[in-house]
């Protein structure tokens, strides 16, 4: 069983002030840390699972520079086969369409019976990269999966739905399957183990190296095109709720509807 | 004739006995070579520097570590063990006479005779005494094995046999002067045996206890008995000051489980149970014992020893996550109460956190807030996922000196995690600013850069992320040109003055204060005049990584007292027996057992005081108690305040700046 | 005319509320910029919900077949890339939620046209579409338009339109022949299962009622458990309450217990510490309730309310009930 697993190095942007650049251009990256993204990072664990119970390699890849090779080493250190860095000077500002046709030279050059990627990345949240990955490999996909069981050539993969629903889905492999959060625990890796895995080689290709075409990957190439950030109207402190219980209740009730809340 | 003892008088077959000897001493050397060996197959510690052989010899021969908080305890262990000696050597000198040099003679014989019963008789009342102590009255809580029984059950034979060897002998010789062996007169007295019966019970005994005393020199080194030479070996271990901190690239090139000193502590443990005594764990009803943590990890080295001469070499460092089953490591609070208990200067917790480091490394068997907290560290450089750039809002408004900004102090204040995200906490950092400005004190912090000191870190056993955070915190103090360190967390003080200062010499050339010795200095000088605020019973919490793991008890003690209307009153278990809060070693993100939690028993204790405020100098302690006090329903009966924030309250003016 | 279209989402025999939502956005795009709304429904036996949803809209296109029985990308996306071949709509509307992220970008592909996911505004900007998607937890809006394309795919976060009202009128329905399908599928339904039951997973709740110390006694656990139920959330809660043994472990929200990214959380009691805040993650509203109006909780919420929690629970399940 190869394994290719999509991972991308994010801003965690949770619990910290997000500023943007002068010029709107982007965010401030500065004062906040960053590492793979969450639901990645459980799709590794979930193909490091597989090959452990049914043999193959897994293989990691990213589009990033330098600086996201600390991802591509913890996951190595986690059990990773292989890891590879396409360069991604090319990609700067690039689109989910963008990435998905890096991601689909890159899947062209090895033998891949499975791809998973996270269902979506903490920093824009598009949730697209893996279906329109499969729509240009021309395989099966299934996203948001919760749990991965083969069956020769084919997969048996449930999906998350509203309200604790799943369904179950049978998949032809090669396929590609987006990874929800909470398909397993993650494993803890260590320092010492990043360490142990320092000296493995993890090659950087540039979009020739991958049959990319100049232009195919820029920001001219988008199909979805970013005109500007802005921060959103917020205010900091509690907006306070004030009148007789029931008024105060009538108003948080509002309130969750409106975000979603089904009473 | 002179006074002298016969050798083999009434015995034949001499070289039965010797052939017996021969082998029984073939037996012992060979299990003492190898458990030298599988002590040896540990890994090689480093010193501290240092040698008190004072202390150590104090330890060893006058059992003084025994004595410490159990008189009758150090009674009994003294008999048994200075009865067996004199008994052993005793005979030692008699092979000597008998083959050697003939010199027990007359007078020195009479002596020798009369001291040798004594030593018996202490003997077997320190058995006697110790039987009833783990049996009868279960002191301690003992929890008892058969390896502790079978030792005593031998020791009382041997001696017994021996007094009966005696009394059959003095029965049955015709001696022209009067032995002085009381117990032998005794036995020879009451044994109602004619001449030849006499003669025929003295061969009979004398073969009963030669079998059995060589019985036990074979069996000592496979049993209990390796205590002997395994803690007179680790207390001397210990006075030479060695420890387990290492470097990362000594830890990647380990080839064995634990180092020789802690296996060689496996060994030296008797089953006292004083370690689980003091343990919050262990009071709080949780399932860890510090006690059983030895217990199990030296079955578990033993069996994979094996019978063979040498022990597998090349089990991967990794194999002694195993050592001990389940959770129960997880439990520990490195408090080192179990450590400072220990007559045999026994670590648990050293043990305890070999056994982290290894799961931690293979990232199995983890607890998944463990996880969660050190892939915090390990992306926001604290354990409460704060965003960096919120680290300094603890100051907001306060315009603190930081470095980073070009501000030029050599004394930094290190502030901490915990006081610098949690919001019930940051008083305390505020508090200190206050004071060290009215006290003209300088200061600046390292602001957003400062990372966690990451003591705890290495107390769950990652010592690659406490290794990258703590030279990434010496490297801005050397940027800095940092000569002194001010911190108000403790595992802070702790891990600079300890871990930090070995790790990088540059550290040795700090001074590493808490804050409550800082504060000590500021008071001390008459830089400020305190304001008394009201009259208040407070009781002081000593933490565990200020007192008892570092000597600090009398620096916040002095502090208070310079409180204007602050009365102090002490807890029972105070200074170096200070009860955990039960914060440390990971503990604030690992959830406890099902009854009375650590903080609150501890909380109770204080409130037994009469005291109304409970005063803390740690984050954790802070935190621990503050919660207790609430779910253990004495809200309203107690606070808990930090000794900081008393110092600023009393402020001429309250607290400003 | 350019059109809009909404993609009914339905399951298990009902049409889900987010469809609603992109009625509403359907109508505004036709006020402000004259599109022609309809919807689409697919599926087998969907003949009932086009009957429902003419009288919100003016015209409903029903492809029933019985190989559409069950959802698929499969078949759904051919379906689809037929009708936006035929029709060619401007935009085409569906709901961000399971299924949407299932077939819209799929789609996008096999139907060559752009498709932006996950947006909370959705307008004409001149002739060309325009979007506004929260990133960053939140934190940041983006805008973005498209490159020049026949048609538009955009999938919508639910909450960000309020639900539509019936027309007034009806509209009229219409069926559209189910294309055939070519290759042999490659994906095969298999059913749909609860997920396990057992312990509760508060960290997949999307609506939390989460109570602390001011819940004050054990007996009143019921009472915030039945607001709970009423309001479809689950129930979690602080340390505090842990520690007493009056709710389960898997019930606490806090650095030593579970992480949570609910899209509302009702804190009702909690005082705010600072574990218990660290446990609460994402871009939801946070709205609490304690009578201490120095909680440290209100500097950590969106809304506040300095009030009995209990008054607050009792006049919430008033509310929910009439």
């Amino acid at each position: 069983m190869e394994i290719l697993v999509c991972v991308k190095k994010v801003p965690d942007t949770a619990d910290a002030e997000v500023v943007l650049k002068p010029g709107g251009t982007g965010i401030k990256e500065d004062d906040l840390a960053s590492g793979i993204n969450e639901w990645d990072n459980y799709a590794v664990e979930e193909a490091i699972r597989i090959k452990e119970t049914h043999g193959g390699t897994v293989t990691v890849a990213t589009i990033g520079s330098a600086e996201s090779e600390d991802v591509l080493r913890r996951c190595l250190a986690m059990g990773a086969d292989n890891a590879i860095m396409i360069d991604d000077a090319a990609f700067k500002g690039a689109d989910p369409y963008g990435i998905a046709r890096g991601l689909r030279g890159l899947a062209g050059k090895g033998f891949y019976d499975l791809i998973l990627a996270g269902a979506q990345a903490g920093d824009d949240g598009f949730a697209m990269v893996g279906p329109v990955l499969a729509g240009y490999l021309g395989w099966p996909h299934a996203t948001l999966v919760t749990s991965i069981f083969l069956e020769g050539r084919m997969i048996k993969v449930t999906r998350e739905l509203e309200g604790g629903l799943e369904e179950m889905l049978k998949i032809e492999l090669p396929a590609v399957l987006t990874i929800q959060t909470g398909i397993n625990e993650p494993r803890y890796v260590s320092i010492m183990g990043i360490r142990k895995v320092r000296a493995k080689e993890i090659p950087v290709l540039d979009p020739a190296a991958i049959g990319l075409a100049p232009g195919e990957t820029g920001v001219n190439a988008n199909l979805v095109r970013r005109t500007g950030l802005a921060v959103p109207p917020a205010g900091k402190e509690a907006e306070m709720i004030k009148g007789t219980p029931a008024e105060i209740a009538r108003k948080i009730l509002d309130i969750v509807k409106e975000r979603g809340g089904v009473v | 004739m002179q006074p002298f003892r016969e050798v083999f008088w009434n015995i034949g077959y001499h070289y039965v006995f010797y052939s017996l000897a021969a082998l029984a001493t073939g037996v012992c050397l060979y299990g003492l070579f190898r458990r030298w060996l599988l002590w040896r197959s540990g890994w090689r510690e480093k010193r501290d520097g240092g040698f008190d052989m004072g202390l150590v010899l104090r330890r060893i021969f006058l059992n003084t570590s025994i004595f410490k908080g159990d008189p009758l305890g150090g009674i009994t262990h003294v008999c048994i063990m200075w009865g067996f000696i004199i008994l052993f050597f005793g005979t030692a000198l008699s092979t000597i006479d008998h083959w050697i040099i003939s010199y027990l003679r007359g007078d020195l014989y009479l002596v020798y005779a009369f001291v040798l019963d004594i030593a018996g008789i202490a003997l077997m009342a320190g058995v006697a005494l110790a039987y009833l102590r783990r049996y009868v009255f279960k002191r301690e809580k003992m929890v008892t094995i058969a390896r502790d029984t079978t030792v005593l059950v031998l020791l009382f034979f041997i001696a017994l046999t021996g007094f009966m060897v005696e009394g059959f002998r003095l029965r049955a010789q015709t001696l022209s002067w009067r032995e002085p062996s009381p117990v032998g007169q005794w036995i020879a007295g009451v044994s109602g045996l004619s001449v030849p019966e006499a003669i025929a019970a003295h061969r009979l005994w004398w073969w009963i206890h030669a079998a059995s005393s060589l019985f036990l020199i074979a069996y000592l080194p496979f049993s209990k008995f390796i205590h002997v030479f395994a803690a007179s070996f680790n207390l001397t271990l210990e006075g030479m000051r060695f420890n387990s901190y290492l470097s990362l690239e000594e830890r990647e090139a380990l080839k064995s489980d634990f180092s020789f000193r802690h296996l060689v502590m496996c060994d030296a443990c008797t089953q006292c149970n004083r370690c689980a005594v003091v343990c919050p764990s262990s009071i709080a009803k949780e399932p860890l014992s510090p006690r059983k943590v030895i217990d199990e990890t030296g079955r578990f080295v033993r069996r994979k020893s094996g019978f063979g001469l040498v022990p597998h070499p090349g089990e991967t460092a990794l194999a002694k996550a195993n050592a001990v089953e389940g959770d129960p490591v997880w439990f520990c609070t490195t408090c080192s109460h179990c450590q400072r208990e220990c007559p045999n200067a026994i670590s648990p917790m050293d043990v305890i956190r070999e056994i982290r480091a290894a799961r931690v490394e293979g990232g199995e068997d983890v607890p998944v807030n463990i996880q969660e907290m050190l892939e915090s560290v390990y992306k926001f450089k604290n354990p409460w996922q704060g965003a960096k750039g919120k680290r300094m809002d603890w100051a907001s408004g306060l315009d603190v000196p930081v470095l980073s900004e070009g501000a030029k102090e050599s004394r930094c204040f290190y502030v901490g995690c915990t006081f610098a995200y949690d919001s019930r906490l940051q008083e305390v950092p505020r508090s200190a600013v206050a004071v060290f400005r009215a006290a003209g004190f300088g200061f600046a912090v390292l602001g957003k850069d400062e990372a966690c000191c990451s003591e705890f870190i290495r107390g769950v056993g990652e010592d690659g992320l406490f290794t990258e955070l703590a030279e990434g915190n010496v490297d801005a103090f050397d940027r800095h040109g940092i000569t002194e360190i001010v911190t108000p967390c403790p595992h802070g003080f702790h891990t600079f003055t300890n871990e930090y200062a070995r790790m990088r010499p540059s550290m040795k050339e700090r001074r590493v204060l808490h804050v409550s010795q800082a504060l000590e200095t500021i008071l001390a000088s008459g830089a400020l005049a305190l304001e008394n605020r009201g009259e208040r019973t407070v009781t002081f919490h000593d933490p565990c990584f200020l007192g008892r793991r570092n000597g600090v008890y009398d620096a916040p003690r002095n502090v208070l007292k310079s409180i204007p209307g602050v009365r102090l009153v002490e807890m029972a278990r105070s200074r170096e027996k200070s009860l955990c809060c039960g914060g440390g070693g990971g503990r604030m993100w690992v959830e406890a057992g099902e009854g009375e939690k650590i903080a609150e028993i501890r909380v109770r204790e204080a409130a037994g005081t009469g005291a109304g405020t409970i005063v803390t100098a740690c984050p954790f302690c802070f935190s621990n108690m503050d919660d207790a006090v609430k779910t253990a329903g004495f809200e309203g009966r107690i606070v808990v305040k930090d000794l900081t924030e008393l110092v600023a309250e009393s402020l001429p003016g309250g607290k400003t700046g | 005319m350019a059109k809009v279209f909404v993609v009914v989402e339905h399951r298990q025999g009902v049409i889900r509320d987010a469809t609603f939502e992109l009625i509403s956005l359907a109508r505004e795009l036709q006020s402000a910029s004259g599109l022609d709304p309809a919807a689409v429904v697919i599926g087998r036996g969907v003949k009932g919900f086009a009957q429902t949803l003419s009288k919100y809209l003016p015209r409903t296109i029903v492809v029933e077949s019985e190989t559409l029985a069950d959802f698929r990308y499969e078949t759904h996306a051919a379906v689809l890339k037929d009708i936006l071949e035929k029709e060619t709509p401007l935009v085409t509307l569906c709901p961000q939620s399971a299924f949407g992220m299932e077939l819209f970008p799929r789609l996008s592909v096999e139907s060559e046209r752009p498709c932006a996911t996950d947006c909370i505004k959705v307008g004409m900007e001149g002739a060309g579409l325009s979007v506004v998607r929260s990133i960053y937890n939140g934190k940041i809006h983006s805008r973005s338009t498209f490159a020049p394309s026949g048609g538009y795919l955009v999938t919508v976060r639910s909450g960000s339109y309020a639900p539509a009202a019936e027309a007034g009128s009806v509209g009229a329905v219409e069926d559209h022949p189910c294309p055939a399908f070519k290759a042999p599928f490659k994906t095969e339904f298999l059913g749909y299962r609860e997920a396990a039951v057992g312990a509760v997973d508060i960290s997949q709740s999307p609506f939390l009622v989460s109570i602390g110390r001011g819940i004050k006694d054990v007996e009143n656990i019921p009472k915030a458990q039945e607001l709970a139920d009423r309001l479809g959330a689950v129930l979690s809660c602080s340390r505090p309450v842990v520690d007493k043994k009056w709710l389960g472990k898997e019930r606490q929200v806090g650095t030593s217990g579970r992480t949570v990214k609910p899209k509302v959380y009702l804190a009702l009691g909690i005082s705010g510490a600072f574990q218990h805040l660290a446990g609460i993650k994402g871009s939801g509203v946070f709205i609490a309730v304690n009578r201490d109006a120095k909680a440290p909780i209100f500097a950590a919420a969106d809304y506040g309310v300095v009030e009995d929690m209990f008054k607050i629970i009792d006049a919430l399940k008033e509310q929910i009930g009439s």
